[in-house]
C-alpha cells in the first residue's frame, strides 16, 4: 500500500528541511501533458513545493546526472553544494554505478528513495483511459482521472505496471552505504500483477532467437533515443557512432539491417558491464521494439561474468577497461 | 572450404611471426591475415561488423597470458573477447564464429593445428550477410 499523497507531502517536508543555497534538487513535476511527469531541477527552496510523485514518474534521473557534470568539468566550474535526487528503488542501482564509473562525484550526490509499487508508461496510461484526460490522481492502485468532457474515470492499475517492477532482482534497493528512506514499507512486495520475466535467449534456440532479433531490429529508425536516454551509455560527444568518419568505419549512418545490427550490437558491448536493467530503453523507443530481449539476458550476463550486478557497489569496476594482475579474468 | 568464405585472422605483429604469416597464406586462402601491434588494442566492433557483413569468423592469436609485450594486453582482451562472444550468443549468432587461441611466437605447429580446429568448428555455419538482407517495411 502505497499513499502517494504522503509520500510526495514527506519528500518535500525533508527537502525543505536540509536545502541550503547551492544546493541542486533532481526530482518530478508535472508536464504540460497530463499523464505524463517531467524531470525538473530545483535551485530555490520554494521551489520544492513543485515536487510531485507518482507512479507515473517514469523517467530514470541518472541520467542528467553525469551530463550536468560533464558540464561543469567541461566548463571548469567547481562543483559546489549537495545535489538531492529523488529516485525509486530500480534507478538507484543507476546513480551508484555511475558512482562506479566516476561519471559523477561521489560525496556530493545526496539519495532519496521513495516507496514505489510499480510505475505506468505514459503509452499505458492513455490506452487505459482511452479518451483524452485533463488531470488524473493516484492512491495506491487506483488512478482517478478527469476527462476533457469533466467525466470522471478510475481504473486499476495493477496490471499495468512495468515488467521491470514485477522483477524482484531488478526493484530491490542495492545495499548502499547511505540514502533516505521516504515510505512506510520495510520490505518490498510487489502486489501488482506479475508479468512474464523469461529471457528469450534461454526459451528459443538459436535460429530462432537471430529471428526474432532481426524482426525486432528491422523496425529500428536509427533515432538514437535508447542511446541518449540510457544512464550506462555516457561518452555523450565522443560516440562512436556519431563519427561515421573515423579512418576505420565501424558504423555508418545508414538504416540498413547491417547497420541497425552493427547499432545494436556496439551498444549491448559498450553498456555491458554497466547496464542495470532499467528498462529507459525500451520505454523510450518510438517503435516499440522490446529491447528487453537485450537488457535482461545483459543483467543476468553480468552477475555471472563479473561475479556482482552492476550497480551494487560504488567501487571501481571498470571491467573492460583496467585489469589487475592476480584477478579473475572474467 | 570455398575461397571465398572469409575468415579473418589478427594477430600481433611479432617479427617471428613473419614465417607464420606465410604459411597461412599459402596453405588457407579463405584466410585474411591482419596484423596488429598487440591483441589488447583488437576492438571486437570490428569482428560484429565483420561477423554481420558475411565473414565466417574471427579468429584472434595472442601471445601467451602474461608473456604480453605490453604486460597486460591479452589479458584485457580475453575478458573482452567473453563479453563479445556473449554479445554475439544475445543477437541469435554462433559464438564460436569468435575465437581467441594464445601461443607465443615459435609455436608454429600448435598454432597451425588450432586454426584448422577452428575452420573445422565453423564449417558448416552459414554466412550471415545482412548488407544482402533487406529491411522489411514496418
Ligand atoms: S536497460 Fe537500457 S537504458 Fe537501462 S542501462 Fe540497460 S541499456 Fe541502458
Ligand atoms: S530507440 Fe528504438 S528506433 Fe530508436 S535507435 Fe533505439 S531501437 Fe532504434
Amino acid at each position: 500500500m502505497v499513499n502517494w499523497t504522503k509520500i510526495t507531502d514527506a519528500t518535500r517536508h525533508y527537502l525543505k528541511q536540509v536545502f541550503q543555497s547551492d544546493d541542486l534538487i533532481l526530482s518530478y513535476t508535472d508536464s504540460h501533458t497530463p499523464g505524463m511527469m517531467t524531470p525538473v531541477v530545483i535551485r530555490k527552496a520554494e521551489d520544492i513545493d513543485s515536487i510531485i510523485l507518482n507512479p507515473i514518474c517514469t523517467q530514470n534521473l541518472a541520467v542528467y546526472l553525469s551530463e550536468f557534470f560533464q558540464n561543469d568539468i567541461q566548463t571548469g566550474k567547481p562543483v559546489k553544494g549537495k545535489w538531492y535526487i529523488t529516485v525509486k528503488p530500480c534507478d538507484v542501482r543507476s546513480v551508484i554505478q555511475m558512482m562506479a564509473d566516476e561519471q559523477i562525484l561521489k560525496e556530493h550526490i545526496e539519495l532519496i528513495v521513495f516507496d514505489c509499487d510499480g510505475t505506468v508508461t505514459n503509452k499505458n496510461l492513455k490506452e487505459l483511459f482511452k479518451s483524452e484526460i485533463r488531470k488524473v490522481d493516484f492512491n495506491d492502485h487506483q488512478a482517478k482521472a478527469e476527462t476533457l468532457l469533466n467525466e470522471e474515470l478510475t481504473a486499476d492499475l495493477s496490471g499495468l505496471y512495468q515488467v521491470k517492477c514485477s522483477d524482484r532482482e531488478i526493484c530491490s534497493i542495492p545495499a548502499v552505504n547511505e540514502f533516505t528512506f521516504i515510505g512506510e514499507r520495510e520490505r518490498f512486495e510487489f502486489s501488482g500483477t506479475a508479468k512474464n520475466t523469461a529471457i528469450i535467449q534461454d526459451t528459443l534456440t538459436q535460429e530462432e532467437c537471430f529471428e526474432k532479433v532481426s524482426a525486432e531490429l528491422s523496425k529500428c529508425i536509427r533515432c538514437n533515443a535508447c542511446r541518449n536516454i540510457c544512464p550506462a551509455c555516457f561518452c555523450s560527444d565522443r560516440c562512436v557512432m556519431d563519427k561515421p568518419k573515423l579512418s576505420v568505419p565501424y558504423i555508418t549512418k545508414e538504416i540498413t539491417l547491417d547497420q541497425i545490427f552493427q547499432y545494436h550490437l556496439i551498444r549491448f558491448y559498450h553498456v555491458a558491464p554497466n547496464c542495470t536493467a532499467c528498462g529507459e530503453c525500451e520505454r523510450i523507443c518510438p517503435q516499440g521494439i522490446s529491447l528487453s530481449i537485450f537488457y535482461k539476458y545483459l543483467h543476468r550476463m553480468n552477475k555471472h561474468l563479473f561475479g556482482d550486478e552492476s550497480g551494487s557497489s560504488d567501487s571501481d569496476r571498470q571491467k573492460l577497461l583496467s585489469y589487475r594482475f592476480g584477478e579473475d579474468l572474467v | 572450404m570455398a575461397s571465398n568464405e572469409l575468415v579473418f585472422l589478427f594477430l600481433c605483429k611479432s617479427l617471428k611471426r613473419k614465417r607464420l604469416i606465410k604459411i597461412i597464406e599459402n596453405d588457407f586462402p579463405s584466410i585474411k591475415v591482419i596484423d596488429i601491434p598487440c591483441i589488447g588494442r583488437f576492438n571486437p566492433i570490428l569482428a560484429f561488423k565483420m561477423i554481420t557483413a558475411g565473414a565466417k569468423g574471427v579468429l584472434l592469436l595472442g601471445c601467451d597470458p602474461g608473456d604480453c609485450h605490453y604486460r597486460e594486453g591479452n589479458l584485457i582482451s580475453e575478458r573482452r573477447i567473453a563479453v563479445a562472444k556473449e554479445t554475439l550468443h544475445a543477437f541469435g549468432i554462433q559464438e564460436s564464429r569468435l575465437q581467441a587461441i594464445w601461443y607465443n611466437p615459435g609455436k608454429d605447429k600448435q598454432i597451425l593445428h588450432d586454426i584448422k580446429k577452428f575452420l573445422l568448428d565453423i564449417a558448416s555455419l552459414p554466412v550471415i550477410n545482412l548488407k544482402t538482407t533487406q529491411k522489411k517495411e514496418g
